[in-house]
């Protein structure tokens, strides 16, 4: 750090009244708390208020800093005579490329307690962006805030909200900013600074905040182990009343400033600066936020995490994936490029995702090359020809870290190889094991011996000595070819999505629509002879006998209020023989899940889609055609009863598919409703009458909920929907709950049933199993 | 109070910067109508059990989206359910607006109205309301000729808006909330061109603590109060060249008007036109807390 020389003389200005102001009914005086350090709210009048001739405090040249273009003005002033001049320097300039720093009390730091937003008004020489802020002292900076602004030409006013102003009893940074030429195309500038105060203004109010980028994310517990809160901004609406407009303005925002909940402080615990500690893997927490008082979006669940299924390469003799790590007698031999040191070490953090013993270290050191990395030969080369996607569990300092991971010919030479092929992740928690996948669809080409990996965490990024861990690195996904679908590898259907276009389905109603980004047919039809005269229809190989679960997505539209379709699954050539039903689609967008059971099969078969039967509009998408496991008695009767899977086989309004650390899992949130059915969740199953059977499930809600009650059981999924069901009361711990059942009636047409209308709140719920006793 | 008057400020509040406002009392300072010329002839001090729903012998529940989200391009569906529209149990009704998919839409609330339960030409109409804040959040207090027509029709008694006439005791944006809203709607002044006027309150927001909003309606003029203090007054005089004033028996030329009852109504709307969009980080839910709706008739 540098400090700079206001070389002015200082004077005290007086407090103007505006500080001993008070709002309309306070407390009397002897009920006030007395401040313990001073109030003052200016920072720049014509001088520096109350501040040392050091105040400004520059970011580290080391880094690029220029200290030189900091000074006052006599000449240009906004009122009085002087102001702050700030020359900003070109790109090349050999005193740096950039100007940016603190004003800091060098005393006690000030009570800014009363204050909700920091004004000041700013001159440029040329429009330009730059981040403005406060709460950066360059010791604690746990209160900083930033925000971009963008300066013009004439004097303008700029706000920055504090906030949540009970944080800021002590502080000493009291402005921040930071100007490159980025926005003005490499050309240097000027701009000045004015009448720099705190004020308590009436026309600042909060709008939202977020943690974690306002995702609920999900993380495995690992006792002893600890997460940062991130990704906190938050929204303030700022009304200028005499331009009479009123803007939205986002700010970073320190994690001090939020309050934290913890669910359950056994499992975890929060600090007032936003360190989470979990204490315990046995159990649930859910992390949540408020901002001075209004919740802010999103949230950190702690769950028991299952790592049993870590990889073991102990045994083998050549290094191939997939890539454990725990060899004693293997030569892993990472090679560094650009400064990038790696080795296998011990697992830095055992448990949850990661129980295994070692892993590969890579340390991105300082001074490195951006593209710092290594390459690791693979003895045997990875074949790419049944598996596209690559699993990795990866642990770093931070998220947001990116992971790119490729492979390549090493007898192919050049750098990069031309044979490399590199996808790239990203991590979305710090300090914790999570899984990637990387997928190479697409990509891979069978003639190439993908014989050595290649591995950069944050490329294009020099180092800071941050540590970087990977392992169980090993080909995941489907392994028939015929699924291209990410989200579903065991889909069948290689455009069921329509994302593909105009391509592989076939039929007169087969029109692709896109919109924001998805893509899905969209029909409209008149009622004609034959149901199949208006058809849809994707080929596809089916074999005679197997049972298929078919899914998909459709609504009809407002105007039509429902329709028929008939969907189902059969041959593509004489005697077109299938099996089919008919479904009534509303205009509520919902998913639709038969199972099916072709009479012959055929490789010229079909998904088809007849609409002939009814007229309207029909919008589709997300099809989906998966083998179903086959069943006996004893065994699993769920086909996707963990989520691992996804969003598919189950049905429901209350289903919802979340993914974390390699845990899927179903989680909704629902208000009370006039029947315990208007919220459900069902997956589909095959009952027979009278028989004895066991369901299991794990469920939580959140900490907020407390408890609340679902229904469980199982039934039939047509008629008069005869079930046996029992009401379960689940609290905000995670755990096991196992119910014995048996359902008056039976069918093909059953369901494993949640209907949770009855009761409102959060519900996870996780590995349902069902068997027969 | 921390009222700041948009009539009959100036001089009177000159040293205000400097001035530490009085703790006045809450009761109301009426400078227009005296009490005893009110009478009450219509209350909903919404007492009851939490959760419970309102009186529907009074209140009327206006259900979806309306013709392109009422008109104004609002996103929100207005249900009847308990999650959008219910008593607190403390002698509150709560409108509260949620962001949730439902029925298509990405928020639901609630409207009631008394059309056709309650309506009334001329006196004071009156709530008690903590207004709701965020970006793209748009409650209002506000009456409606009971004639107006609501699907089209040949009956000649029922006109479509705005011959039937507005008056909007308050209307709110999220974003400013210390701003409310009073406003008037006919022929040749509606929507963007209503007759309007607004008051800001100091030191203070209309989020973050109940205040009194009232009209007081005579064959003369309509009077706009907040907590009290009449920040506008609406004539005849103020109706544009071509307009209609539609809120007396005797129209703008002189002749036989269109007078008639106006009936009341309560909402909260999510974005459209008058409000904007909200952000995806505008908090919800938006909590409209009404203490009570009251309807004086005026006596000479």
């Amino acid at each position: 750090m540098k400090n700079l020389f206001i070389t002015r003389k200082l004077s005290f200005v007086a407090v103007i009244c505006a500080l001993t102001f008070l709002n309309g009914c306070q407390p009397d005086d002897e009920d006030l708390q007395e401040a313990t350090f001073p109030n003052i709210a200016d920072i720049f009048t014509d001088v520096p208020v109350n501040l040392t001739d050091q105040f400004f405090v520059s970011f580290d040249p080391n880094a690029g800093a220029n200290t030189n273009g900091f000074g006052t003005d006599n000449n240009i002033a906004f009122e009085g005579n002087t102001s702050i001049r700030i020359d900003v320097p070109s790109p090349n300039d050999p005193n740096g490329n950039f100007i940016g720093g603190i004003f800091l009390d060098r005393g006690e730091g000030r009570n800014l307690t009363s204050y909700n937003s920091l004004s000041f008004y700013a001159l440029s020489s040329t429009t330009a962006t730059i981040t403005v802020g406060f709460g950066t002292d360059f010791e604690t900076d746990s209160f900083a805030v930033s925000t971009d602004i963008e300066l013009r030409t004439g004097w303008n006013k700029y706000v920055i909200p504090v906030p949540n102003a009970n944080r800021l009893v002590q502080e000493r940074g009291m402005f921040l900013f930071a100007a490159g030429s980025g926005s003005t195309n490499g050309f240097g500038y000027t701009f000045w600074l004015d009448e720099m105060r705190f004020e308590d203004s009436n026309f600042v109010s909060q709008n939202g905040s977020l943690i974690q980028g306002g995702q609920n994310q999900v993380t495995a517990a690992n006792a002893g182990s600890t997460i940062t809160i991130s990704d906190t901004l938050s929204e303030f609406n700022v009304t200028d009343v005499t331009a009479n407009n009123s803007q939205l303005i986002t700010l970073n925002t320190a994690p001090g400033y939020f309050d934290y909940t913890s669910s359950n402080e056994a499992v975890a615990t929060v600090d007032e600066l936003g360190v989470v500690s979990i204490l315990s893997d046995q159990g649930s927490a859910v992390i949540t936020a408020s901002l001075d008082g209004i919740t802010a979006l999103g949230s950190i669940t702690i769950m028991e995490a299952d790592g049993s299924d870590n990889v073991d390469d102990s045994g083998n003799s050549q290094v191939m994936l997939p890539l454990g790590f725990e060899s004693s007698t293997l030569a892993y031999n990472p090679v560094e490029f650009g400064g990038a040191p790696s080795a296998v070490v011990a697992n830095p953090m055992i448990g949850g995702l990661n129980n295994s013993t070692n892993v590969l270290s890579t340390q991105k050191v300082v001074g490195s090359e951006p593209f710092a990395g290594i390459i690791m030969d693979i003895e045997v080369p990875v074949d790419f020809s049944e598996q596209q996607q690559v699993s990795a569990l990866v642990f770093s300092p931070a998220a947001g870290t990116t992971v790119l991971l490729g492979f390549e010919d090493s007898n192919i030479p050049g750098a990069p190889s031309p044979s490399q092929i590199a996808v790239t992740e990203t991590t979305t928690v710090a300090n914790q094991w999570q899984e990637l996948i990387f997928d190479f669809t697409g990509l891979t080409d069978n003639a190439v011996d993908y014989n050595r990996m290649v591995l950069i965490y944050n490329n294009g990024t020099p180092g800071d000595n941050s540590l970087f861990y990977i392992d169980d690195i090993r080909q995941v996904g489907d392994s028939d070819g015929g699924g291209d679908d990410p989200n579903n590898p065991d889909n069948l259907l290689e455009n069921g999505d329509f994302e593909q276009g105009m391509v592989t389905w076939f039929g007169n109603a087969f029109n692709v629509v896109e919109d924001g980004g998805n893509s899905f047919n969209q029909s409209d039809n008149e009622i004609s002879a034959n149901s199949f005269d208006v058809n849809l229809s994707h080929p596809v190989e089916l074999a005679a006998g197997t049972t298929y679960t078919l899914s998909f997505d459709a609504a009809t539209s407002a105007a039509d209020a429902s329709r028929t379709i008939i969907a189902g699954i059969g041959l593509n050539e004489a005697d077109f023989a299938s099996s089919t039903e008919t479904v009534t689609i509303t205009a509520d967008l919902q998913n639709y899940t038969l199972t099916l059971t072709p009479p012959s099969g055929s490789a010229n078969s079909r998904v088809l889609f007849d609409l002939g039967a009814d007229d309207g509009l029909l919008v589709i998408d997300n099809v989906v055609l998966t083998i179903e496991s086959t069943t006996t008695g004893g065994d699993e009767l769920l086909t996707n009863g963990d989520f691992e899977q996804g969003m598919v086989t189950w049905f429901g309004n209350a289903f919802n598919v979340i993914e974390d650390g390699g845990n899927s899992f179903n989680q909704s949130d629902n208000e009370i409703s006039a029947n315990s059915f208007d919220v459900n969740l069902s997956h589909p199953v095959e009952l027979t009458a009278g028989a004895s059977y066991t369901l299991s499930f794990d469920a939580g809600t959140s900490a907020a909920d407390v408890s609340r009650t679902i229904i469980a059981g199982i039934g039939l999924n047509e008629g008069g929907f005869e079930a046996d069901i029992e009401t379960v009361t689940i609290t905000s711990t995670l755990q096991n709950y196992t119910l014995t059942l048996s359902p008056p009636a039976g069918s093909a047409n059953s369901r494993v049933l949640f209907d949770l209308g009855s009761d409102d709140g959060v519900l996870v719920i996780d590995n349902v199993s069902l068997v027969l006793n | 109070m921390n009222l700041k008057n948009k009539i009959v400020k100036n001089s009177l509040y000159a040293f205000a910067i400097c001035l530490v406002w009085s703790c006045a009392d809450d009761e109301r300072t009426n400078i227009g109508i005296p009490e005893a010329n009110l009478r009450l002839v219509f209350e909903d001090e919404f007492n009851g059990e939490s959760g419970q729903s309102i009186n529907t012998d009074i209140w009327n529940f206006d259900i979806g989206n309306g013709e392109n989200g009422w008109g104004n391009q609002e996103s929100q569906y207005y249900t009847d359910r308990t999650e959008n529209i219910s008593l607190d149990g403390q002698g509150n009704m709560v409108i509260t607006a949620i962001r949730e998919s439902f029925q298509g839409f990405n928020f639901t609330s609630s409207r009631i109205n008394t059309r056709e339960n309650f309506d009334q030409q001329f006196g004071r109409f009156e709530a008690r309301i903590q207004m709701p804040g965020g970006r793209g959040v748009w409650p209002a207090f506000w009456l409606l000729g009971a004639n107006i027509e609501t699907e089209p029709d040949d009956d000649p008694n029922t006109v479509v808006w705005p011959f039937s006439g507005e008056i909007d005791i308050t209307e709110q944006r999220g974003q400013e909330p210390f701003r409310s809203h009073g406003s008037m709607h006919g022929p040749g002044y509606s929507a963007g061109q209503a007759l309007t006027s607004f008051l800001d309150l100091e030191d203070n927001r209309f989020d973050t603590g109940f205040h009194v909003y009232a009209v007081e309606w005579t064959p003369e003029a309509v009077d706009f109060f907040i907590d009290g203090e009449r920040f506008n007054r609406i004539t005849i005089d103020d109706v544009p060249a071509g307009g209609d004033w539609v809120f007396d028996d005797i129209d703008a030329d002189g002749n036989e008007g269109t007078g008639q009852p106006f009936f009341v109504l309560l909402n909260v709307a999510v974005e459209g036109t008058f409000v904007g969009s909200t952000s995806p980080s505008t908090s919800f839910p938006q909590q409209m807390v009404v203490d009570y709706v009251r309807v004086y008739e005026i006596e000479e």
